[in-house]
């Protein structure tokens, strides 16, 4: 049964069929073979029920409040923001690229509107500087990592409805991973600057600064009312959602005014486009999880491990974060979140594992997973934007994946990186 | 942005049709969009300042989700924005590369046309069991109706752009997109 | 196709009453059948949400499932009778005694669910659900703008509308940070529930209105069980019987243990309403039953009269 489910999926999937293909044949080829006495429509139930949850409705929201911003002024005004207090030190560059991804990331659900929101403006800068293309470009995707953890994150709404995890406890936990993430790319660049012998860039001056300052003023408001909002009770993260659409409409439209009404409809239009390509694969994914729970496959497969979970949570961690890694490096990381996060339910479950703690290291592993070749919709955007054929997009990223798995290893270590904000806010 | 080969005479009529069809796709993406945006903050808005909560937003986000997915299927071909693994693809030349291109979409559109026949099968199901949503109480199979029409408008992107394949010199990435050098692969997320 | 095979999915975890009835029932068949039918037991979020799995068991993936009035009501609208606020007796033996007898109530219920593919076996209690709050709710005055989290179930929205409170949906995982962030000032859900979910963490007062048993149905495939040999059906329906005592008395114990774990752990308090409380409650909630009758039909108002009647007779 195994070796059926996988094997058609691994050998569609690596034919180039789109990732629904895959998945759905699967779960059909499982129905025939093995339950032919039972209606494969309930896949259908399933495909429709997994697009189905409430909560689900931020995925879409989240994404429009980034469009409507990536039109606008939102992401120059932040990156300059950056750019005037750090632009200067050494690696100054770099590090303004790191602190823009993880600043737009509270604005942006996605590492790919952040690629292209941040990866725009800052490639010709990092190249002017005399950063290599290499390093400026892996330096831009695994930056833009940073968004799926800092809140509002796709990832985390789904792994929140598929394993039933407070969406809002999740917000906060990833900030910690986040800020982690972007110490240690900050100091890489340092470290890199120093060693190509990059000359550092001029200082600006305070006057320069505040304006810079009172420009961003406003979109910065996004981080307060999304992370501000959750925190002090006033909405849900579905409906942080909500306001962050209304917030960016107000911003754009009225304030900037670097948005039309009547370009509204086409900006829903690339949302809603960019809604259906991910949610066809939620609902597949859910179609073939339920495929794997009828069939009973979790048991099969990780028997021993949930004999062995009881007394050792931190080697629990350790598996999940490998296998999400693994599955991370082939198929987009919802997909995996959909297929993995009900496998390891029971195993999570005996271990008695805080599912905030694993929702948060999943998310790790699918922002890194973003990232890595062979399958990255991260390289994907940016062999799109730049222009660039796809092995000099990923030519760079090795150190950028070795600290990113150091930071997954920090988490396993030191779970309070994650949920000690959480504890302040819930607990 | 097309170059209709004038020897076909079926082509401009099946274009056509591929037009309209695509400007209804359009319609449900953007309106599914605003209309749940709308809502939403009106929703929030209620909440925050009157106390009231409206139980029918939720449901009306449901059903948007819901038509923007498996409508979306369709305008998803048709801009080859699809998510899928391009690895192996990329590598491939010439005919070998226009093959498995074949493959893939033929392939696809025929599983997407059996779908749309257990989604048939579904929707008759919960027709017969009568349910209907919790508070505007709107019978669900006329909600759930869609989804085979997205597969279907699915699968027949699918077979034209395999058709296209096979009739027309060059990869195609659906009926109306032809592959560029560099080919932009994958989607967002 | 072979030995017949039972997959019964629940809509509760493991270690709550679905889930002991489910154990229960999967060793005492396979036991009396010496293994020749296998139970399958799926644990709730395995195979999707509540309405799903009523989905599946209508055709015919799953043999077994429990179904709770909260989602069935959609499908099958007698069934919100088990929403409807002080109708059923603040005697939990009362209503065992409504619910399993050979009283009118399984008979109607059994009809309507029928008409939807459905077999319904059991009514099964699971306590009684239970107001958490930041203050007491004695009287609807108490819940004049308070901010209750309940299922979106329509007649319970309206229930509450009735008492002054605003119900405000949210997903089940959720609640405890809302609660806690003060975002909803209260919710309601049976003492399990309560105690697993640490709701009484972030909560000052636990109010007992009785006003509201918690109850599920189990029901299984029609054509599954039409299909079993004679001898099956009997060995299934006297499991059935037989779970119904043993299950009521199990969930008595869970409930009473859950809740000595809630007032070991935390100092909440426990408020429990008299009757002349009670009266207030039911007097304002009366337009609900009118509801339901406009949305149940004939079989619905046939049904009310029915428990009314079942209930004055037996409290006598
Ligand atoms: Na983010
Ligand atoms: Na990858």
């Amino acid at each position: 049964m195994v070796f059926l489910l996988f094997g058609v999926m691994i050998v569609l999937l690596f034919m180039g069929f789109p990732m629904m293909i895959p998945l759905i044949a699967a779960a059909l080829a499982m129905m025939w073979v093995y339950f032919p006495f039972t209606d494969p429509a309930i896949l259908i139930q399933q495909m429709i029920g997994g697009v189905s949850p409430a909560v689900l409705t931020a995925v879409p929201m989240f994404i429009f409040a980034a469009d409507i911003m990536t039109k606008g002024h939102t992401a120059d005004r932040l990156l300059d923001l950056v750019m005037r207090f750090v632009g200067h030190v050494r690696g100054g560059l770099p590090i303004t690229t790191a602190l823009s991804c993880t600043l737009f990331g509270a604005v942006s659900g996605s590492t790919q509107a952040t690629v292209v929101a941040m990866g725009g403006p800052l490639r010709p800068k990092l190249l002017e500087a005399g950063y290599r293309d290499s390093f400026a470009i892996a330096l831009i995707i695994n930056a833009s990592d940073i968004a799926l953890l800092i809140p509002p994150s796709i990832g985390m709404i789904i792994y929140g409805v598929v394993s039933g995890t407070s969406v809002g406890e999740l917000f906060i936990a990833g900030i910690g991973p986040g800020l982690l993430v972007l110490v240690l790319f900050s100091t890489y660049a340092y470290v890199i600057s120093r060693i190509q012998k990059v000359p550092v860039q001029a200082r600006a001056g305070w006057g320069l600064r505040w304006q810079a300052v009172k420009k961003a003023a406003l979109p910065l408001g996004f981080p307060v009312i999304i992370i501000g909002g959750i925190y002090s009770g006033i909405f849900s993260p579905t409906e942080a959602a909500a306001v962050s659409v209304l917030y960016a409409l107000i911003l754009e439209l009225f304030v900037f005014r670097a948005v039309a009404f009547r370009e509204l409809p086409s900006l829903a239009l690339s949302t809603g486009l960019i809604t259906a390509v991910v949610f066809i694969l939620v609902a597949a994914g859910t179609a073939f999880s339920w495929t794997i729970s009828f069939a009973q496959i979790p048991d099969q497969l990780l028997g021993g491990l949930i004999a062995e979970a009881a007394g050792n949570p931190q080697l629990v961690l350790a598996v999940i974060a490998v296998a999400f890694f693994v599955g991370c490096m082939f198929v987009d990381p919802i997909v995996v979140i959909l297929i993995l996060t009900p496998i390891f339910a029971p195993v999570v479950d005996r271990a008695g594992i805080d599912p905030v703690l694993v929702g948060t290291l999943v998310t790790l592993q699918a922002a890194i997973g973003s990232a890595t070749p062979p399958f990255g919709c991260d390289i994907f955007t940016a062999m799109a934007i730049f222009r660039r054929p796809y092995l000099e997009i990923i030519r760079g990223t090795p150190p950028f994946i070795f600290m990113l798995l150091i930071a997954s290893v920090l988490l396993i270590a030191f779970p309070s990186i994650a949920l000690f904000l959480r504890d302040l806010a819930f607990r | 942005m097309i170059d209709v080969p004038v020897t076909d005479r079926l082509l401009p009529l099946i274009t056509k049709a591929d037009r309209l069809l695509e400007a209804f796709e359009r319609l449900v993406l953007s309106a599914g969009i605003l209309l749940m945006a709308a809502v939403s903050i009106a929703n929030v808005a209620s909440r925050n300042l009157l106390g009231q909560s409206f139980t029918f937003v939720e449901e009306l986000n449901q059903i948007l989700m819901v038509l923007i997915t498996f409508v979306g299927i369709g305008y998803g071909v048709r801009h080859a924005r699809h998510i899928r693994m391009s690895a192996l693809h990329d590598q491939l030349k010439g005919t070998t590369r226009k093959a498995l291109m074949v493959i893939v979409s033929l392939g696809t559109g025929l599983l997407l046309l059996v779908l749309a026949w257990y989604a048939v099968q579904y929707v008759i199901g919960v027709h017969r069991t009568g349910s209907v949503t919790p508070a505007m109480r709107i019978p669900l199979y006329l909600i759930y109706a869609w989804v085979p029409v997205g597969f279907v408008i699915g699968g027949i992107q699918y077979l034209l752009a395999a058709w296209r394949n096979l009739t027309t010199p060059g990869v195609y990435l659906s009926f109306q997109q032809k592959e560029a050098y560099e080919p932009p692969a994958g989607g967002e997320t | 196709s072979g030995e017949p095979q039972i997959r019964f999915a629940l809509e509760e975890v493991e270690g709550s009453v679905q889930d002991a009835y489910a154990q229960r029932f999967k060793a005492l068949i396979e036991e009396r059948s010496e293994g020749r039918i296998k139970v399958n037991v799926y644990p709730y979020g395995a195979l999707g949400s509540s309405a799903q799995l009523t989905e599946q068991v209508q055709n015919g993936a799953l043999q077994f499932a429990f179904a709770s009035p909260g989602h069935l009501g959609s499908v099958v609208p007698e069934v919100q009778v088990f929403s409807l606020h002080f109708l059923f007796s603040d005697d939990e033996q009362v209503n065992q005694q409504i619910f399993t007898g050979s009283g009118e109530l399984k008979r109607l219920l059994g009809e309507a669910y029928r008409e939807r593919n459905l077999e319904l076996l059991s009514i099964v209690q699971e306590g009684w659900m239970v107001w958490t709050g930041d203050r007491p709710l004695r009287s609807p005055s108490d819940f004049e703008g308070f901010k209750i989290r309940t299922m979106p179930s329509p007649l319970l929205v309206e229930a509450y509308q009735a008492y002054g409170a605003n119900p405000t949906p949210m997903p089940y995982s959720e609640v405890y940070g809302a609660l806690q962030l003060n975002m909803i000032d209260g919710q309601v859900n049976p003492i399990f529930a309560i105690e697993e979910m640490s709701f009484y963490e972030v909560q000052e007062v636990l109010t007992f209105a009785n006003h509201l048993p918690f109850v599920s149905t189990l029901v299984a495939n029609p054509d599954f069980l039409a299909g079993l040999s004679e001898s099956d059906r009997e060995l299934v329906e006297s499991v059935r019987a037989e779970l119904d005592e043993e299950i009521f008395e199990l969930q008595q114990r869970f409930n009473r243990e859950r809740l000595e774990t809630i007032r070991e752990e935390s100092d909440i308090q426990v408020v429990r309403l008299v009757e002349e409380e009670r009266e207030v409650f039911r007097d304002a909630a009366m337009p609900v039953r009118d509801s339901y009758i406009k949305s149940a039909g004939e079989r619905g108002a046939v049904i009310l009269k029915a428990v009314t009647a079942a209930r004055n007779r037996l409290e006598q």
